[in-house]
């Protein structure tokens, strides 16, 4: 994927998310779910749940029946949270490849003590060359800036503006 | 000679530095007619600039033979500009359906008016070359003075129409809030008028001429250049819109770097805990945006890796200290997670986990988007400043006053 395809990819993405002023990392981590689910028609769990091996900080793995499910890490703040949910869903945006669990991993899932061992489990299953997760750190990245930073410089059209003056904007403000 | 060698060419210069600045755009909005005029008119006003240069004079005829080539060829660019000053002033002003009505006229008018002109020159007994002076020199010969008035009245007109256009649209500008649009017209209409001064002058130089009055020649001379030197503002109003409006971004370009240079030392002083989380993405290395946004990441990275070894006595004791010393809220906040994290860094050289934890995992942190960073900012700030945490782990690294969590 180069880059104007992911740029696209993010943008698209984005826009699904509620972006409005008083926004936290909390909410956006909570609608990361949300979009994932939208975007698949599957529904998707997040679980938090500390994790023993601290280089493991999250894991995605499709349930039987093709619902996914997603433990993260629960880190100290909702920003490596969100950054951590947005890694594991762009692993889905780039087409990667979760291992699928049978059904009895689902019925595990009523036994929160269950999921740490599970994400171990998942984690050293998954098999994501390193140039996948690069490729997924990097949208995760510029997703995590789509939505935690404004730096468009354009200013807003001010209502009322007269073709006249677009024009002149369109030719001089580029 | 120099002085309107270096004027001519430098101005030149600048009208293409602003071409090429404004083709990628063009490519980008290839149908847009009003771009399109724009940059007729950057490319003919820079080639009439350049080929007014003496030594550009010189190589014409050099390579033609023809003298005084350069005179019709730098008069016909400068028409073909302000063609393209009347076609940008009807397409800001009317839609483009109804604009390209008017430019249809426009276009076969203003190339007559350089047919006729070429057609005067080649009938002109001009065989004297005058490298800057042409039109004084030759200001009584019939066919050039018709020559020159041709170019004036065509050109006076665009640019009366160019000021116009430019005056109007700064007012709209500032009726509508965009003050950076505002100040890039003015200027725009300020270059404009460095022509039409030198377009005047000239033309009360010509007709004291053909009045026998031969004081003023030297400003015919003068007067060109000084309407040259309208590139100036002219790259002044280029620049004020686009860039005008992107302050913030750089104000903001600007504290992210200071802020990778706040985060650096505590980044640089927890890496080893795990250094296969550092990352830079690849073409991101000079985007500050993205190295604060990796340094937090791996910052999170490190203290889970720290986390056996993040000592609640530690914590306890920056807590008190930290109260002592007058802090509180945010600025108490860091400071005991920077107590606490080199309190760690120290312990976990040493291989020595911190006893288990007796109370529960801190709230979890939240905030706005800038939150996280500014967290992470003071953390590093006190990482490597603040008495209150040198303090802490200076104690706790003592064996007599180490504190036990618990």
């Amino acid at each position: 994927m180069d880059k104007h395809q992911r740029r696209e990819l993010v943008g698209s993405v984005a826009a699904q998310f509620d972006l409005s002023a008083d926004v936290t990392y909390r909410d956006l981590a909570r609608q990361v779910g949300t979009v994932w689910s939208n975007h698949t028609g599957h529904r998707v769990t997040v679980r938090f749940a500390r994790l023993p091996n601290e280089h493991i900080t999250g894991a995605t793995a499709v349930l039987a029946d093709g619902s996914f499910l997603v433990i993260c890490v629960d880190s100290q703040g909702w920003h490596f949270r969100l950054q951590v949910l947005l890694h594991e869903f762009a692993h889905q945006l780039l087409g990667h490849k979760y291992i699928t669990l049978d059904k009895r991993a689902g019925l595990n899932l009523l036994m929160p003590n269950v999921l740490p061992r599970m994400a171990e489990f998942i984690a050293t299953r998954t098999e994501f060359s390193q140039a996948e997760e690069a490729e997924a750190e990097t949208v995760a990245d510029e997703l995590l800036a789509a939505l935690t930073e404004n730096r468009s410089p354009t200013q807003p059209v001010p209502p009322g503006t007269s073709d006249n003056l677009s024009r002149l904007r369109e030719t001089l403000e580029h | 000679m120099s002085i309107f060698n270096l004027v001519y060419i430098v101005c030149g210069a600048l009208g293409i530095i602003l071409l090429v600045y404004k083709l990628p755009d063009l490519r980008r909005r290839w149908s847009s007619p009003q771009l399109w005029s724009l940059c007729v008119l950057i490319l003919a006003t820079t080639l009439g600039m350049t080929l007014a240069a003496p030594v550009f004079v010189d190589m014409v005829y050099a390579a033609t033979g023809v003298p005084n080539l350069a005179a019709p060829i730098v008069y016909s660019l400068e028409v073909a500009y302000s063609a393209a000053a009347l076609c940008l002033v009807l397409f800001w002003r009317f839609p483009a359906e109804v604009a390209w009505r008017r430019v249809r006229w426009i276009v076969p008018c203003y190339a007559g008016v350089i047919v006729a002109m070429a057609v005067l020159f080649a009938v002109s007994d001009v065989h004297a070359i005058r490298q800057v002076d042409f039109i004084t020199y030759y200001a009584t010969e019939p066919t050039v003075a018709a020559f020159l008035v041709a170019f004036f009245v065509a050109s006076l007109i665009a640019d009366g129409a160019l000021v116009y256009q430019c005056v109007k649209g700064g007012r709209m500008a500032a009726e509508a809030g965009l003050p950076w649009l505002r100040r890039g017209l003015r200027f725009y209409a300020t270059a404009v008028w460095f022509g039409v001064i030198c377009y005047v002058v000239l033309l009360v130089v010509i007709v004291l001429d053909w009045l026998g009055i031969r004081q003023f020649d030297p400003l015919s001379t003068a007067a060109p250049a000084f309407g040259a030197l309208g590139i100036v503002p002219g790259v002044i109003g280029f620049i004020l819109p686009i860039w005008g409006p992107r302050r913030p971004v750089f104000r903001r370009w600007a504290r992210k770097w200071r802020g990778f240079f706040a985060l650096r030392p505590l980044h640089r002083a927890l890496r080893h805990v795990n250094p296969s989380a550092v990352t830079v993405a690849p073409g991101k290395a000079l985007d500050p945006h993205h190295r604060v946004r990796r340094q937090l990441t791996e910052l999170n990275e490190f203290r889970l890796g720290l986390g056996r070894y993040l000592d609640e006595g530690v914590r306890e004791q920056a807590l008190s200290r930290g109260r002592d010393a007058g802090l509180t809220g945010e600025a108490l906040n860091a400071v005991v997670e920077a107590a606490q994290l080199k309190a760690a860094v120290t312990s976990a050289r040493a291989g020595v986990a911190a006893p288990p934890r007796s109370t529960p995992v801190d709230e979890t942190r939240d905030g706005d988007p800038e939150a996280e960073y500014n967290w992470w900012v003071s953390v590093a700030r006190a990482y490597s400043h603040s008495p209150v945490v040198a303090a802490v782990v200076a104690a706790d690294g003592a064996p007599n006053t180490k504190l036990v969590g618990g």
